[in-house]
Order: C-alpha cells, then sequence, then structure tokens
C-alpha cells in the first residue's frame, strides 16, 4: 500500500531543478530567456518525448515525468514544454500514420506544434469542421503565435474531431492576462482542410480529446504542487523571521493556521496528482481520480495564495516581495484546472472503488 | 458645540439624491478610479481638482463644528455620503487628512490648531499623508522606533516610516513619533511639512498599480506648535482616530456597484445563472454586502446616540478586512476564466476591471490585518487573555 511518485521522478526533478533555476522569474524578473532557446534546451534534454503512450517504450510515465513538471511550477518557469507535450499526447492517442508522424515531429522539436482543445470554458461556441471548411474562434490557445501546426478540436454536425490546421490559415491574436502568459485567441474564417488533415473524428478523436486533456491536466496540477511548495517555504520563512511584539509572527496561531492551511492544500495536490498518475500510467481513465485531483488543485492555486498574502501583510503586497508572482501564475491554473462538471463527476463516480459504498436505493432507509 | 440635528430617513434620502445628482454631473465614468492604486500624475491632478469641488460643496468635514470649517451635520449624512462616493469609485484624495488627522486634531489638537489645520484640510488646501508604519512596526504600532527630541524652540525628528501612501503628492506628514518608552505616554503625533530639509521618499510599485513610500526622516527639524494636541498623547489619538470615530468606511458601496455589474453581465449570458454553483455565489457576495451595510448602519447609529458598541473592537472591521480578498476571489469565479484577462483585451469582460479588483484586494492589510483585528476583537470585545 503506497502513494508514491514515479521510479525517476526525483533524478529528473533534479535536473529540472537546475535547468529552470536560471530561467525563472524568481531570479531573473525581465526573463530575458528567448523562447526558442527554451524550445531548443527542451529538445537537447528530449523532454518533449518525456511522457508517451501506454505500454509504448517512450517516455518515463506520468508518475515519473511529473518530477519536470514539480521543478517547473517551483521555479514558476515559462516554459513551452506543457503546450507542446500536450499536443504530442494528444497525437500520439490517435491510430494514424499521420499523427504519428507529428508527434515524431514535436518529439524532434522540428515542428512547434499546440493543441486547441474542445473547450467552452472561455464562452466560446464550439469551432465547427462543414463541407471541407473549419469555422469559428478558440481562446486562451498557449503559445499560438509561435506554432507552426494546429491540432485543433472541432465539431462535425455532433461528432468531435481532431484538425490538422496550418498556423498561418488561422489569425492569433494575443490576450493579455494577469499572469502574463503567452495566451492567444484564434480564429479561423472557414479554413480549407483536406481530408487528410482530419486526424480523428467521433469516439476516436473523444477519446484522444479527453484522456491527453486529463494527462496534461495532471502535470498542471503538479505544477502547482511545485510552487506551492516553493510558496510554503517562503511564507514559513517569513513566518520566523519577521518578528512584532516581541517575538516571530510564527509564533500566533493565527499566523500558523494560514501556514497549516497552505501545506494542507498543497499536499492534498500532491497526493491526488500521485493517484491520478498511476491510474492513467496503469492505463485507467482516472475519470474520477483527474476530477479529484483538478477540483483540490484549482482550490489549492487560490487557497495558497489567498493565506501567502495574509501572513506577508503589507510586504506581500509589494512588487519587491515575490508573493505577486505565485499570484499571477496561480489565477491561470486556478480556471484552468477547475472543470463546472467535476462534482457532477465525483458525485456519479462514487462506488466501492473510491471507499464510499453507495447502497443501493431499496437497501436506503429514509 | 451645539449637536446636529439628526436627519429622518426622508431627508437622508433626499441628501442621498443630492450627492448622486452632483457625481452625475461632475464625474465622467472613465474618470472614476481607486485612487489609492492608480496615482499617475494626470489622474492624480483630476483627483485633486474633483475633491476640491465637494470641498467648496462643504462635504469634506461635513460633521466637524462649522467654527472649524466644518457642516455640523450627522454622521448618518456623512455616512451616505461616503456611500455615495465609493459607490461612484469617484477619486477623492486626502482621506488621511479627512479621517486620521482631522480625528486626531478633533481628539486632542488645540483651540488653535483646530481653528487653523481643519479649515485648510476641509478646503483641501493640504495634503496629508500618513507615516505611522515604520519597518518593524507593522502591527505592533506601539513598539515604533521614530524619535522626536525637544531642542529649543523646536522638535527634531529622525526615523524611518515604512509604507507611505501618497507621499510624493502630499503636502505634510502625519507623524507618530516616540517621545518616551512605552505606547500609552511614550507617543506623540506631529506634522511635518514633507518640503522639510531631512525629508527623503522612496518610491515602490504595489501589486495593485500605485505606489507607497519609505519615508526617511533625518534630523528634521519642525517647530514646538508641529505638536498636535498633548506630548504623550499620541496613542490615545490614533485610536480615537480609528477605532471611535463613528464613521465606517463603505467598502461595501463599492462592492454593491459591482456586484450589480456582475449580475447584470450573468443575465446578459444565457445559461450562465443556472450553472453549477453561479446562484450561491452570488448569494454569497450578495450577503458580504448585506452584513457590511447592516453593520455600518449600527455603528453609525451606536456612534450618534453615544451608545457602547456590543463588542468593542468591532466585528464589521473584522469583516471588512476579511471580505475583501474574498469577494475579488468570488467575483471572479462566477466571472469564469476571463476576469484574468486585462483591461484592454479583446475578450476582457466588465472593461477588465475584475483583472485590477483582484490584485487590489491584498491591500486589505492596510490599517490593520485581519488577523489583528479579530485579536483586537477577542482581547478587548470578547475579554480574552492578550
Ligand atoms: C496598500 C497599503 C497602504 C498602506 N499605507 C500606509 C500609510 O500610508 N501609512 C502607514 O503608516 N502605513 C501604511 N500601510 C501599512 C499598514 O498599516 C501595515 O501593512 C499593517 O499595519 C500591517 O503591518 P505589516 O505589513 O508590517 O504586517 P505585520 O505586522 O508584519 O504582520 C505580518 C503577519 O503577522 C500577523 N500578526 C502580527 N501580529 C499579530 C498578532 N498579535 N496576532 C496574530 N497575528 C499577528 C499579521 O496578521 C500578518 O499576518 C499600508 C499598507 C498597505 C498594504
Amino acid at each position: 500500500m503506497e502513494l508514491t511518485w514515479g521510479e525517476d521522478f526525483e533524478a529528473l526533478a533534479q535536473v529540472a531543478r537546475s535547468v529552470f533555476a536560471k530561467d525563472s522569474p524568481l531570479v531573473d524578473r525581465e526573463g530575458a530567456v528567448d523562447e526558442r532557446d527554451r524550445h531548443r534546451q527542451l529538445v537537447e534534454l528530449g523532454w518533449l518525448q518525456l511522457h508517451g503512450a501506454p505500454g509504448s517504450s517512450d517516455g518515463a510515465g506520468l508518475a515519473s515525468a511529473a518530477g519536470v513538471f514539480v521543478e517547473m511550477g517551483r521555479a514558476l518557469a515559462p516554459s513551452p514544454l506543457p503546450a507542446l507535450a500536450r499536443a504530442r499526447d494528444l497525437a500520439l492517442r490517435i491510430d494514424s500514420p499521420a499523427a504519428a508522424d507529428l508527434a515524431e515531429r514535436i518529439g524532434d522539436g522540428e515542428e512547434w506544434i499546440v493543441a486547441v482543445p474542445l473547450d467552452e470554458r472561455w464562452g466560446e461556441a464550439p469551432m465547427r469542421l462543414e463541407s471541407g471548411r473549419l469555422e469559428g474562434r478558440a481562446m486562451a490557445v498557449p503559445h499560438a503565435a509561435r506554432a507552426d501546426v494546429l491540432l485543433v478540436g472541432a465539431l462535425e454536425g455532433d461528432r468531435p474531431v481532431v484538425v490538422r490546421v496550418d498556423a498561418g490559415d488561422v489569425e492569433v491574436e494575443l490576450m493579455p492576462n494577469l499572469g502574463e502568459r503567452p495566451l492567444f485567441a484564434i480564429r479561423c474564417d472557414r479554413v480549407e482542410v483536406r481530408p487528410e488533415d482530419v486526424l480523428a473524428r467521433g469516439e476516436a478523436a473523444a477519446r484522444a480529446w479527453a484522456v491527453s486533456g486529463r494527462r496534461a491536466d495532471v502535470m498542471l496540477a503538479a505544477q502547482v504542487y511545485g510552487a506551492g511548495l516553493r510558496l510554503l517555504d517562503a511564507t514559513v520563512t517569513f513566518a520566523g523571521q519577521r518578528h512584532q511584539f516581541g517575538g516571530p509572527i510564527g509564533r500566533f496561531q493565527a499566523v500558523q493556521y494560514l501556514c497549516t492551511d497552505i501545506a494542507i492544500d498543497v499536499h492534498l495536490t500532491s497526493a491526488y496528482a500521485r493517484e491520478a498518475a498511476r491510474v492513467l500510467d496503469a492505463g485507467g481513465d482516472a475519470e474520477l481520480e483527474v476530477a479529484l485531483l483538478r477540483r483540490q488543485a484549482s482550490r489549492t492555486a487560490q487557497s495558497m495564495v489567498h493565506a501567502a498574502h495574509e501572513v506577508h501583510a503589507g510586504l506581500g503586497f509589494m512588487l519587491e516581495s515575490d508573493v505577486h508572482l505565485f499570484t499571477k501564475a496561480a489565477k491561470y491554473w486556478q480556471f484552468e484546472l477547475h472543470h463546472p462538471t467535476d462534482e457532477h463527476t465525483i458525485v456519479t463516480c462514487l462506488g466501492a472503488e473510491t471507499g464510499v459504498e453507495v447502497p443501493r436505493e431499496s437497501e436506503v432507509a429514509l | 458645540m451645539t449637536q446636529p440635528k439628526q436627519p429622518d430617513a426622508e431627508m437622508l434620502s433626499a441628501w442621498r439624491q443630492e450627492v448622486r445628482d452632483f457625481l452625475e454631473a461632475e464625474l465622467p465614468p472613465d474618470r472614476a478610479f481607486n485612487t489609492e492604486f492608480d496615482d499617475g500624475p494626470e489622474q492624480w491632478a483630476y483627483a485633486v481638482e474633483f475633491s476640491r469641488k465637494c470641498a467648496a460643496r462643504g462635504w469634506i468635514g461635513l460633521t466637524w463644528p462649522v467654527e472649524y470649517g466644518g457642516g455640523g451635520r450627522s454622521a448618518a449624512e456623512n455616512q451616505v455620503l461616503l456611500e455615495e462616493l465609493y459607490a461612484a469609485d469617484a477619486p477623492m484624495v486626502n482621506s488621511v487628512g479627512w479621517f486620521l488627522a482631522a480625528g486626531t486634531l478633533l481628539a486632542g489638537g488645540s483651540e488653535e490648531q483646530k481653528r487653523e489645520l481643519l479649515p485648510r484640510i476641509a478646503r483641501m488646501e493640504t495634503i496629508w499623508a500618513e507615516g505611522l508604519t515604520e519597518p518593524e512596526a507593522g502591527s505592533d504600532l506601539g513598539s515604533l522606533r521614530t524619535r522626536a527630541v525637544r531642542e529649543g524652540d523646536e522638535w527634531v525628528i529622525t526615523g524611518q516610516k515604512a509604507y507611505t501612501s501618497w507621499g510624493p503628492m502630499s503636502d505634510v506628514l502625519y507623524v507618530a513619533a516616540r517621545t518616551a518608552e512605552g505606547t500609552r505616554g511614550g507617543i506623540s503625533i506631529f506634522v511635518v511639512d514633507l518640503s522639510s530639509p531631512g525629508v527623503t521618499l522612496h518610491p515602490m510599485r504595489n501589486f495593485g498599480g500605485g505606489v507607497q513610500s519609505s519615508t526617511y526622516l533625518d534630523a528634521v527639524r519642525v517647530p514646538a506648535e508641529a505638536l498636535i494636541g498633548e506630548v504623550g498623547r499620541g496613542w490615545d489619538y490614533i485610536m480615537r482616530a480609528f477605532y471611535a470615530s463613528g464613521t465606517v468606511e463603505p467598502i461595501y458601496a463599492s462592492q454593491a456597484r459591482r456586484l450589480a455589474e456582475l449580475v447584470s453581465y450573468c443575465r446578459s449570458v444565457p445559461g450562465r445563472l443556472e450553472a453549477p454553483g453561479i446562484e450561491a455565489d452570488l448569494a454569497e457576495l450578495a450577503a458580504m454586502v448585506h452584513a457590511q451595510r447592516l453593520l455600518a448602519r449600527e455603528v453609525v447609529g451606536d456612534g450618534m446616540a453615544g451608545r457602547r458598541p456590543t463588542y468593542d473592537g468591532g466585528i464589521q472591521q473584522v469583516l471588512a478586512k476579511e471580505y475583501e480578498p474574498l469577494f475579488a476571489q468570488i467575483y471572479d469565479r462566477v466571472l469564469g476564466p476571463r476576469s484574468q484577462l486585462t483591461a484592454g483585451a479583446p475578450d476582457a469582460l466588465l472593461g477588465g476591471r475584475p483583472e485590477a479588483w483582484y490584485r487590489q484586494s491584498f491591500a486589505n492589510h492596510a490599517g490593520g490585518t485581519p488577523q489583528v483585528k479579530r485579536m483586537v476583537l477577542a482581547t478587548r470585545g470578547l475579554g480574552l487573555p492578550r
């Protein structure tokens, strides 16, 4: 009975720590590193092939690959790795030579490819594929301005599809945001789609989107966990060093509760992430595990910065303090991990395997 | 001093309308802003001009006695005025002069000081900054170390103040300085001209988009009259200005307006109100506003009637501090992911203002942290041991 990260987690984390140490707004506020250099480095490190399809020889598995993402979060590193890994993961989950080729090109660093999932949470209706033309708009696509190719989620009638689109064929518009992330709105204005560019349809497409999305969310939660560890450390250190009323503020229970709030939420995020990674690595679909994880990680992203601001008080509001850097990063995570349907999923999935055995209606004495 | 006439409900609503009419006529919507954060030179100049218009109507110091430049009106009318100003995000500046300095002068200033300094605040002729906090004295204000030493006809003040808001734009600094050991009896209040030799300001930017300064006082000489009230009474003056004023900063009025915008937005998007959790969140926000409004009415009423509050230290103050960030967090949850888009972003909602409100909500520690407000409530209000 164990709940651990993967075998290679530590080794990967160690390398990642040194890679991201230099590319962190916590160290360099101006962010002098160029995105292309970051990409080159990811290729050299082989991290674009870090976690592959279940059963395939490539990749370390999510539970180990998480080591990189935890460290990325700890450094608040603005790496394009999550976006590229997400697209590759999607391509790997589509059973076609064209998709396999795309996955390989991402892994080798030959092409910069990002995924544009079917996601209505930003308030846009899904894109539509009709008579060989793609029409519609999608929001919050990371790194779209750099991309050569987009893997776009759309509806053809009521069936989901995965469509390969040349980035040059779509309009890309920056969406300035609190976290200063490279998020873009993309618009497809009756973009012509060749039959061979529809990579998957129907059930196969839905499954590829769902599984790659869940896997991406585990890696996102791993970043929240890493950032949370760093923020917890900074907050506990501050509470030990800042003196008021003749001693460290950390001796006040009001402050201790705030620090332990961060510790509890951050640790729960890690526990749920380890479990979700384990199930996904074993080939399970992890619908329940990922729903529980996302719900927790989204809450953690908000609660940890709230508590850190409370402890740091006036100083935390000043830009000279690092706290606001976490606040900026966490806002995106909070929403990216929030799926309004997760709570429904959790309740629906309750059963013996979750430890909550729900008696059949006829057995309940009301 | 004659007691102000207590207004009835009809008078108050006519007064509210008068303020609203003025704001509608004088405040273009794009000029409304939060003076605490958005203090670029052009905005500041506009805010000063706007505040002077309010001053010309006698609205600053509405409750002060007429002989000191005030309006002799009731605390209830003042609360209505403040509610309307907050609801409109009116760019009123000089709140330190208006509340802390005036509260101190009324509590302990000499007759001469009251006649000299209060009318200048009421006419918006002197802008005050607040020099209470120090690098080592935040919540524990009583441990402040800035010293004032008497030399002949002058006081010589040396020390460092932290987080001075509006420093570079102000004329004078309200300085709490040590004139003897101890909290009670050891602290005195001075008014220091910010252009005096020995005063230096080091501005630093905050997360909300504004500036606070570190203020260095290096053997700054001020005349004997710069001491406000009596030597060693500073702590009492500060506490009276902060806790016993019968006025409540109506952040809830500004929250009420934001909530109205949010509900309108939700109604305009089909299905939004029915989405999971949305009504529960909206109700939570509404309850936050409502609770604060009720408690404000209670505090102002108690103040006017000379009643002792139910709990010294004020539940209202605790809630105001705790709700400020929570309000912004729940607000964003209702708006969804687009709440993180900044002003000017193509798909930003409500002009991108929620993104700024969220950042600014972490300034809730100005004037005392929620934890310390709870500590005061627990010890003073509930009698728990310190
Ligand atoms: C936007 C802004 C504007 C400001 N403007 C001014 C200004 O113009 N002039 C001015 O003088 N000051 C100003 N301040 C300073 C403000 O008054 C202080 O930030 C505030 O008093 C808290 O002090 P601190 O920041 O040093 O926090 P600290 O006192 O260091 O508190 C750190 C943490 O310890 C906790 N803590 C401390 N003591 C206790 C206790 N006894 N029990 C439980 N918990 C405790 C706090 O709650 C907090 O969580 C401003 C602050 C802000 C944020």
